[in-house]
């Protein structure tokens, strides 16, 4: 959990063994978040969702970045096109979502003053990534409200119950952008 | 003119692991009160693993940290097995010192470039330096991932390793994934050549204090893991003495403890190892060394980031000798050695990227009935305001702001994690 008020994730770099970039000008889903503490799971639930999907379009790449921390700037320096899922402290109803341009998230992160590089989270990534002038030219941000992300793994009902919908919406958004 | 009276009162110094704050008092141009106050709740993991089994204590004191993750793991794995009488295999030990060096180059890089480098190219943060020089930036991320992949296929994960255990490991890295490791370290070099390039450009300050410095040392090796503990004073004892060494005190303002050994304060970290085990240094560390201008003994401890990236190079060109013994040995899955017994104490010592790590336990029918875990920060906290106290008097003819940015760059210098110690960084002037 990360994107917006909370700078909390954890930093490490615990990708898949084989998770690398996307290939250079694809589009990617990355999904991030520790299965390990409750709904910040969100974000490898969805791309275990979306990877099931028949209709996904062969062109996009759905990466499970997992704690990437500040190594998700090489996860998405290639792609053309990103969508990212996290969960996200907002003040909203538990499984509640919204889907930000990233400029709303890099406005909340200079707000909030950053916090600390032994830490970062995609919000730190991202204020990198702009910095770097690597980020993809397209990207959206889907922020999950928790439930709760606590030392337990599994997903909270109501944010389970959001899968549906959100799969939905972001393939809706995959076939606008690769249309 | 000097400055009669002057208060700093940095509150919570950036750019370091956890929370403490720097107080400096001059009153007529006396130095009144110079601290580094340590202000973090203690953390109590020794009282944790009281009553636990001691396969549990390794993953535990891991969570003391979250970038010497495998530092900790490692001390708390030996600690235990000399308590129980277990003798890892050379196998294990070769995997154990290549996953090391994967967690060393990453914390390492991470000091360097993230929070030192911003300082000397005089920016407040990396993000003002990865717009005015972005492929450093990308330098150090790309550096960074790889060593971080090298933990990950080691020890499964590398914050909180999981495949390590006593005895051994429960995963092993396959013959292909070793020859990925060892192409790409063997790819990095360029970019680890260009990091000696640019800390040979960068100017650290001049500050010269000599002090004791402590490492462990090993014959043969360029020691990180095991050993016993040296001296630059003279003199070595065995790890079961550490306690002789590290004479835990309590100071009014640090919630963390205080250390001192044959003076009144020592420094351990990578410029502590540099001037003790310079000669067990890989040929190309020591070229690395001549060009940033590093010769032992190094008296400023500004220099200990340079002193990482001297280590930067013998970590990289190291890790690439182990995966060719490894690969040329052959990996066989080996079942973790068992103990000997169920009872017993033992200490475990390795020097993690800030320095010596002791893990001390007593265990009694497989559970842990005692701990002491003596952390790196925490030996050098006093050696940090030893050097605040030399190097104030000779700033009184500068701004506050001068004075203020030199003592957080001191404290930064010495990579200091105060969550681990319990404990960060506040400048206030009183």
């Amino acid at each position: 959990m990360s994107a917006l008020s909370s700078l909390t994730e954890t930093r490490a770099p615990e990708l898949g063994r084989d998770a690398g970039p996307a290939p250079a000008g694809t589009t990617l889903v990355l999904g991030l978040g520790n299965e390990l503490r409750g709904d910040d799971g969100i974000g490898p639930a969805v791309i275990r969702a979306l990877g099931a999907r028949e209709d996904l379009p062969s062109d996009v790449t759905v990466l499970d970045g997992g704690l990437a921390g500040v190594e998700t700037v090489l996860l998405l320096k290639d792609a053309a096109r990103a969508i990212v899922v996290d969960a996200a402290e907002q003040g909203l109803a538990p499984g509640e979502w919204r889907r930000l341009p990233v400029a709303a998230v890099l406005e909340q992160t200079a707000s909030t003053g950053g916090g600390s590089w032994h830490a970062a989270g995609l919000a730190q990534a991202l204020a990198l990534g702009q910095a770097l002038d690597t980020l993809p030219p397209d990207i959206v941000v889907y922020a999950v409200q928790p439930l709760r992300a606590d030392f337990s793994p599994g997903l909270s009902e109501p944010v389970q119950g959001a899968i549906p919908t959100l799969c939905e919406r972001i393939l809706s958004d995959l076939l606008t952008l690769t249309a | 003119m000097a400055t009669p009276n002057l208060r700093i009162d940095v509150h919570h110094v950036t750019r370091v692991e956890g929370h403490g704050n720097i107080v400096v008092d001059v009153q007529n141009g006396q130095l009144k009160q110079c601290d580094l106050e340590i202000v973090e709740t203690p953390r109590f993991f020794e009282a944790m693993l009281r009553g636990r089994p001691y396969g549990e204590s390794s993953h535990i004191t891991s969570r003391i940290c979250g970038i010497c993750a495998v530092g900790h793991a490692t001390a708390s794995l030996r600690a235990t097995e000399n308590a129980l009488g277990v003798v890892p295999s050379e196998q294990t030990v070769l995997l154990r010192k290549l996953n090391f060096h994967g967690e060393m180059l990453d914390s390492h890089i991470l000091h360097a470039y993230m929070l030192v480098a911003p300082d000397l190219l005089g920016v407040g943060s990396v993000i003002p330096l990865a717009k005015s020089a972005p492929e450093v930036v990308l330098r150090a991320l790309r550096m960074k991932k790889l060593a971080g992949d090298l933990c990950a296929a080691l020890c499964g994960r590398h914050t909180h390793p999981i495949a390590m255990t006593v005895g051994g490991f429960t995963h092993f890295p396959s013959r292909e994934q070793l020859g990925e490791l060892r192409e790409r370290l063997i790819a990095m070099r360029p970019d680890v050549e260009a990091t000696v390039e640019l800390f040979t450009q960068l100017k650290l300050p001049a500050f010269e204090r000599d002090t004791e410095y402590v490492a462990l040392r090993a014959k043969g090796e360029y020691c990180y893991i095991d050993g016993e503990i040296a001296s630059s004073d003279g003199g070595a004892l065995p790890l079961t003495d550490y306690r002789k060494v590290t004479n835990e005190h309590l100071v009014r303002h640090s919630s963390a403890k205080r250390t001192h050994h044959m003076r009144e304060s020592y420094m351990v970290g990578a410029l502590a190892r540099f001037n003790i085990n310079f000669d067990e240094l890989h040929p190309k560390a020591k070229s690395a060394a001549a060009a940033i201008g590093l010769k032992p003994k190094v008296t400023n401890p500004y220099l200990n980031t340079a002193a990482q990236v001297v280590e930067i190079v013998h970590c990289s060109e190291d890790a690439i000798r182990l995966c060719d013994v490894l690969i040329k040995r052959g990996l066989t899955w080996e079942e973790p050695v068992k103990p000997a017994r169920l009872s017993g104490e033992g200490v475990g010592a390795c020097d993690v990227p800030r320095g010596t790590l002791f893990h001390n336990y007593v265990i009694a029918d497989g559970l842990v009935t005692g701990a002491n875990c003596i952390i790196p920060t925490g030996q050098n906290l006093s050696n940090i305001e030893g050097d605040m106290r030399a190097l104030v008097p000779t700033m009184l003819d500068r701004k506050p702001p001068e004075i203020t940015l030199a003592l957080e760059m001191l404290v930064r210098a010495y990579d200091p994690c105060i969550s681990c110690s319990t404990h960060m960084l506040n400048v206030r002037f009183e």
